[in-house]
């Protein structure tokens, strides 16, 4: 180990040689004290935005990636999505659905310890659930369990709970597989929120750093890493240069730009995400001329979705067809992919009268290849003389103003049932285009009792209203990148974005 | 204003003040005449993002793929008119209340100087960002609120050159003799603070550079995708370890334009320091 230096002790004539000095001891002293971890107790060390907003209770109203991910690991619920997207059972291990399926009966596992050594029961479901379900606490998550009755959700016994629905519902398992839906401890919270996850909080402040440990008692595998430390950067570019330093093991946020400047330096690789993560461009259809369909499908015909894929995101993306991600084990739908058709745009845009059309899409530039992504859509629209102008605003502004923007860049992180529940129904809060398509609520309808092929079938049918007659410009699924040290070992790819929840085989360390 | 002229003249024989103008013309050719040098449209993505420089692309291509060349010799233009627009405003205002607060004096004097004050405790860019961020972007807004924000430092110095020009027995017969107030300040103290207003005047114009192309950079100034010099350093940053000619670029520019109007500017305040004043 690198012996640290108590006093550098410069003269006048060294002081700048003794600083320089100084920094590399200081980096070097830094390493080492990673290796001492060993198998079983190193720590992870993850970059993350700051939120000096956040707190720990999973169940806040408007939350951002880092709570989400320090959620991921302290909070579970009845089910979950594995790293395919494909739903595995978490704390229920069976829900069984009466005939008419407006009533469900989940089994919970046996054996579970909540992190303070308790156990995990039936009342601590149903307590969690009727917290979920009240409207006054406003949880982000409530759209997708609205059809769920709070009163007749009952504890049969330690280990079966019963919820009543208002309206029959099919895909109850995938539902509660959202990272929204967590079950907490009766009673803890939103202040001191106690959950089942397979680490615990040990230090937290908000807007800097967390350190989670962690937790023996846990029922499922149980991480090699004996802990997780969050710690919080304003911008992804301090991330990478954290990560450059050895300050972090893993940056959870990096542009694909960022992404191909670290590859190969210092043995750093990059962890990429392929999955069904949208970037879109939102064209609200209360606010002329998006309200009329001609417009909305000219645009959809001007935007060169490889160009996208290329510029936009460095090719970390794959061209999508204007309609959200489906279900990884559904076969994709069979309808022709759009392409770039300037003559065709401008022939729309004619019959609709808009000819000269401009607008300014608005981004808060939050995420990676937002502003890129509107700038190459304006590029691509000046080719049929249509003006549009990139109107960056910082994060606050862009959502305050939600819902009211004309045409705006907005991301898609979650799976294609949430999002056909709390994104493409009329009246949703994350519903910012105020799409009201009638065909599809019809048929959402069906998709919310289908279960199997059928569910698939319906899904295609539900993207090719989308396709035809959305309000979404979705040129790209992107890629989720996350550069990290090499000596970080057994990290997964998720289809989902989330990669830092699946911690359990990662190492640190030789 | 001969006298003021020979002033110019004087300082523009120094060899400070011939690089600075040396640097001003390059930046001043490639301003007006780089629009018409353009190998591609600024705004069109030609290539694949971040490439490096070849035949087609001299300076490489940007973050989104565009030619990073074309980009510079169309991106001065707007920079340039909005420095000289927040310059100009922000002297004129200065000048305005500077003048007023000196040949007034008394109570005017007091009421305008800690109106200034209070104005001079936001810092230049704080004052902006309030406003745009409340009000919204746009170049014009930008320009006149750097302006604004120029105003309190211009006029402080233009009311201590005024005072004793004010006191002068020259002013104080055209006082006499009954010559309205606005002519008594345009031509008899307004040429006597000549000097030290084309000091602030060149002063300002290189300030009123760094703080609009600073705005661009944080993204509250010249809105994408127009190409811009502030605006092209903030873009490009994340792509620096890889290709650092769409950054380093614009930054010369900038920095050429800002040394310039800098090493002009402060060979006319010396040689106005040596002569102190005299003509």
């Amino acid at each position: 180990m690198t012996r640290c230096p108590t006093s550098p002790g410069p003269t006048r004539s060294t002081r700048a040689l003794a600083a320089v000095l100084a920094a590399a001891l200081l980096a070097a002293c830094s390493a080492p004290d990673r290796a001492s971890g060993g198998a079983g107790s190193a720590t992870l060390r993850i970059a993350a935005a700051t939120d000096p907003g956040e707190t720990l209770n999973p169940y806040a109203s408007n939350q951002s990636p880092t709570q989400q991910l320090r959620s991921a690991l302290l909070y579970e619920g009845l089910t979950r999505l594995d790293p395919t997207g494909k739903v595995d059972w978490a704390l229920a291990t069976d829900m069984t659905p009466n005939a008419d399926l407006t009533e469900w009966t989940i089994k919970l596992r046996s054996g579970v310890k909540f992190s303070d050594g308790s156990d995990f029961t039936s009342a601590d479901v149903v307590s969690s659930i009727k917290y979920l379900r009240d409207p006054a606490h406003a949880v982000q998550g409530l759209a997708f369990i609205q059809t769920v009755d709070a009163n007749t959700v009952t504890a049969l016994d330690p280990l079966t709970v019963r919820v009543g629905l208002s309206q029959p519902f099919g895909p109850f398992k995938d539902i509660w597989a959202n990272i929204l839906l967590p079950m907490t401890k009766t009673g803890t919270a939103p202040a001191k929120p106690v959950g089942t996850g397979p680490f615990s909080v040990k230090t937290f402040t908000a807007g800097r750093q967390s350190t989670l440990a962690r937790f023996d008692g846990y029922w499922g595998d149980k991480p090699k890493l004996g802990a997780v430390d969050i710690v919080e950067y304003e911008s992804q570019q301090a991330q990478a240069n954290a990560l450059l330093s050895k300050q972090v093991d893993i940056a959870s946020g990096a542009s694909p730009t960022i992404a191909k400047s670290l590859a190969g330096k210092d043995g750093i690789q990059l962890l990429d995400s392929k999955g069904d993560y949208t970037l879109r461009i939102g064209l609200n259809t209360t606010v002329a001329p998006f309200d009329d369909m001609r417009v909305r499908q000219a645009l959809r015909l001007l935007i060169d979705r490889d160009q996208v894929v290329s510029n936009a995101f460095g090719g970390y993306a794959r061209v999508a067809n204007d309609h959200e991600g489906g279900t990884p084990q559904c076969p994709a739908p069979d309808f022709p992919q759009r392409k770039q058709d300037i003559q065709q745009a401008k022939k729309l845009l004619a019959e609709a009268g808009q000819s000269n059309l401009s607008f300014a899409i608005t981004t808060d530039g939050l995420l990676p290849g937002m502003r890129e992504l509107a700038q190459v859509f304006a590029e691509n629209a000046a080719k049929a003389g249509v003006k549009v102008e990139v109107n960056v605003v910082p994060v606050p502004e862009l959502l305050s103003k939600w819902g009211k923007w004309p045409a705006f860049v907005d991301f898609n992180p979650i799976p294609y049932l949430p999002t056909v529940i709390g994104t493409l129904q009329p009246d949703q809060v994350s519903n910012a285009t105020h799409w009201d398509n009638a065909n599809f609520i019809k048929l959402s309808g069906e998709l919310f009792q289908a279960t199997g092929d059928r569910q698939c079938a319906v899904m295609n049918q539900l993207h090719k209203i989308e396709n035809e007659q959305g309000s979404m410009i979705i040129p790209a699924f992107v890629d989720v990148l996350m550069p990290y040290q090499g000596s970080v070992q057994g990290l997964v790819t998720d289809v989902n974005g989330r990669p830092l929840s699946f911690l359990t085989n990662v190492t640190v360390g030789s | 204003m001969n006298g003021n002229l020979s002033v110019l003249g004087r300082a523009m024989r120094t060899g400070q003040a011939r690089l600075g103008l040396v640097l001003l013309s390059v930046v001043g050719f490639v301003v007006l005449f780089g629009h018409f040098l353009m190998p591609y449209a600024p705004d069109t993505i030609v290539g694949q993002p971040l490439a490096d420089p070849d035949g087609s692309f001299l300076l490489g291509t940007d973050i989104l793929g565009r030619d990073v060349l074309s980009r510079l010799l169309d991106g001065g233009l707007t920079l340039s008119w909005m420095a000289v627009l927040a310059a100009g405003l922000g002297v004129f205002l200065g000048c305005l209340v500077g003048l007023t607060a000196a040949y007034r004096g008394g109570a005017v004097d007091a009421v305008l100087m800690r109106a200034m004050d209070v104005l001079l405790s936001f810092p230049e860019i704080i004052f902006v960002l309030l406003f745009v961020s409340m009000l919204g972007r746009s170049t014009l807004l930008t320009s006149v609120l750097v302006g604004i924000a120029f105003m309190p430092g211009v006029s402080r110095v233009l009311r201590g050159a005024a005072l004793p020009v004010v006191a002068s027995e020259y002013v104080l017969w055209a006082r006499a003799n009954g010559l309205p107030p606005r002519q008594v300040l345009l031509r008899e103290v307004l040429p006597g603070v000549t000097s030290p207003l084309m000091v602030e005047t060149g002063m300002r114009l290189v300030w009123a550079v760094a703080a609009i192309a600073s705005l661009s950079y944080l993204g509250f100034g010249i809105a994408p995708p127009a190409a811009d010099w502030g605006l092209m350093v903030g873009e490009n940053q994340d792509g620096l370890s890889v290709a650092p000619l769409p950054v380093l670029a614009p930054i010369t520019l900038i920095l050429m334009m800002a040394l310039g109007g800098n090493l002009v500017a402060e060979s006319v305040a010396r040689t106005v320091g040596r002569t102190e004043g005299k003509r």
